[in-house]
Parts: C-alpha cells; sequence; structure tokens
C-alpha cells in the first residue's frame, strides 16, 4: 500500500496534467476550392494546429463573433501563432465565393484561410464534423439566413479532432487547450 | 397675443418631449465593425427604461444601411437561429441588453462600409410614440477578452 502511495506520489507531472481526448467520432480530410490554391485540403496544414470554424459572410452576429474570438485567441499566443492555422469553410457557397472569402476573412487575420466548394461538397464536409446548418427563408430583408451551430474545432497536428469550443467557453481556456497540443 | 399662445403650445410640447426623453437611455452601444466585404452588420447597446411603465421599441433608423430589422438569437439545442423582432418591450425601471449573440438590431445592406471609430447616428421609436437618438461607435469587438456572449 505504501508503495503504490510512493508511485503515485513520483508520477512525473505529465502524467496527470490533463490531456485533450481524441475525438474519433468527428473529423476526417477534406478537398475544398481555398483562398490559398495550394492549401485546399486539411492535410495541407499537417503539422499544425488547426483552429476550424463554420459559418457565411452574411451574417451579422454569431458568426463575426466566432472569428473575432478566434483571432483573439490568436492573438494570446504570441510567437507560437505561427504553429497554428485558421481555418473557416462556409456552408454557404452560393455566395461564398472563394474572391469573397479571401476579402472577408483578411480582417480577422492574414493568415486565415477560407474555403469553398459545391453544395454536395460542403453537405460532405459538414457532416464529417457534425455542422448543422438550416436555411431559413423569411420576411426579414436579409434573404437567406442560416440557422446553424458555432462550435471552433481545435485539430491537432495529425488533422484529428481535440477539442470544440462554443461562445461559452472563455478565451483564456481556449489559449490553454491549443497550447497544451504545441 | 395667439404668437404667444403658441410658443407657450410649443415650449410645453417641448417640456413634456424631453421629459419622456430623460427616461429612456443607452449606454455601452457599438456597432460591429465589419469586413469592407460584407454588407451586414449589427449595432449592441443596453436600452435603460426608468419610466414607471415599460416600453416597446418598435423600430430603429439610419441612414447607414438600408434597411434596419429588430432580431434576437434563439437557441435550440445547438443550433443559433435568427428571429426578426417586431418590437422589444423594456420593463418599467429595467434595462434590455443588445450584445453578440442575443439581441441585435441587423443593419442590412450598408451604403459603405462602416469605418473604425465612426460614430454612426440612429434613431431609436418606441410604441409610446416617443424617440430617442443616439450614436454609436463603429468598433471591432465591444467585448472584453474574457466576455461572453
Amino acid at each position: 500500500m505504501r508503495l503504490l502511495l510512493l508511485i503515485l506520489l513520483c508520477l512525473p507531472a505529465w502524467a496527470v496534467a490533463k490531456e485533450l481526448p481524441i475525438n474519433t467520432r468527428l473529423g476526417g480530410d477534406f478537398e475544398l476550392a481555398s483562398t490559398v490554391p495550394e492549401q485546399n485540403r486539411l492535410s495541407a496544414f499537417k503539422g499544425k494546429v488547426v483552429l476550424l470554424n463554420f459559418g457565411f459572410t452574411m451574417c451579422p452576429d454569431v458568426c463575426p463573433m466566432v472569428l473575432t474570438r478566434m483571432s483573439k485567441a490568436l492573438g494570446e499566443l504570441g510567437k507560437d501563432r505561427a504553429k497554428v492555422q485558421p481555418l473557416f469553410i462556409t456552408f454557404d457557397p452560393e455566395r461564398d465565393t472563394v474572391q469573397r472569402l479571401t476579402e472577408y476573412l483578411r480582417y480577422f487575420g492574414e493568415d486565415f484561410v477560407g474555403m469553398t466548394g459545391t453544395p454536395e461538397q460542403i453537405a460532405q464536409v459538414t457532416k464529417q464534423y457534425g455542422v448543422v446548418y438550416l436555411p431559413q427563408k423569411s420576411d426579414s430583408a436579409a434573404g437567406t439566413m442560416f440557422a446553424h451551430s458555432d462550435y471552433i474545432y481545435l485539430l491537432d497536428q495529425q488533422g484529428r479532432v481535440r477539442a470544440l469550443f462554443s461562445t461559452r467557453d472563455s478565451i483564456d481556456d481556449m489559449v490553454d487547450a491549443i497550447e497544451s497540443l504545441l | 397675443m395667439k404668437r404667444l399662445l403658441l410658443l407657450a403650445l410649443l415650449l410645453s410640447g417641448c417640456a413634456s418631449w424631453t421629459q419622456t426623453q430623460s427616461r429612456l437611455s443607452v449606454e455601452d452601444g457599438w456597432v460591429r465593425l465589419m469586413p469592407p466585404v460584407a454588407p451586414n452588420s449589427a449595432a449592441y447597446f443596453t436600452l435603460n427604461n426608468q419610466g414607471k411603465t415599460a416600453v416597446d421599441l418598435i423600430a430603429v433608423e439610419s441612414d447607414v444601411a438600408g434597411v434596419l430589422e429588430l432580431h434576437t438569437i434563439v437557441e435550440e439545442g445547438e443550433l443559433r437561429r435568427m428571429q426578426q423582432l417586431q418590437k422589444v418591450t423594456v420593463p418599467a425601471q429595467g434595462i434590455v441588453q443588445f450584445k453578440p449573440g442575443s439581441y441585435h438590431v441587423m443593419l442590412i445592406g450598408l451604403k459603405k462600409p462602416l469605418q473604425e471609430n465612426q460614430i454612426v447616428p440612429f434613431t431609436l421609436r418606441f410604441a409610446s410614440g416617443e424617440s430617442l437618438a443616439v450614436s454609436l461607435p463603429v468598433k471591432q469587438d465591444g467585448e472584453g477578452k474574457h466576455a461572453h456572449h
């Protein structure tokens, strides 16, 4: 008994530190039209941690809020920022062209990459990641908007999903999780 | 004499007008700076009603966008759905917070891209006939680092 206690006490800190689990239910590689042509698939970012989010550029509230949160978390990383790739995939490919995504994402950070594709491609990748988006017709002058989920996905250097952040998670918690992978 | 009467009427009108104005106020307001390519934006503020009766905000006007609408975000499980509202009720001696992920004024069809720190004039119109003029700054983000939605 004493020996067990001694062993437990002597375990190195890393063994008991919180390690992010690997989400085997979500994720996987995909290939889409990209704002950076040579980076047109997830595996192009192998070796980097990826922050992935899905949204649409006509969205006035939730999507820019989430992208701003991504931007803020990246801003906290200092020199490690280069090890983390921000990636945005639209689920509104009819309106969100590569050109539009390029202009839109530049505002959140020079290193943001955007992807779009055919509705079928988008349906496939959103299914892989469990993203829900439902077009909504309404009387609003804004035209078609989407009801949608808004997680930020944290992917490790091998493209595996390690955490999902909701808007309830603090920027500090996001930064801690990202840094645990670096 | 008639003129004097008219003036008196006008003045009393002004007095009551300013009185109704003073019970409503706006604090901590801002408009979201968006990438120039984005046609829509949103305005946020805390609407304070010091009066003894509830007020209904029914419209917000501004020259910077084609249409302004009142919206809120409804959470349904993991989904966030934007819902247009015909009115937002501010309780007597209460507040309503317009904030990201919640109540917001949607600016649809910006006539030209907003600039950071630009001051945007708005007129808030209430069901009672009252109105409130406010000017809100354009900011990238109105929340602090630790802010939640």
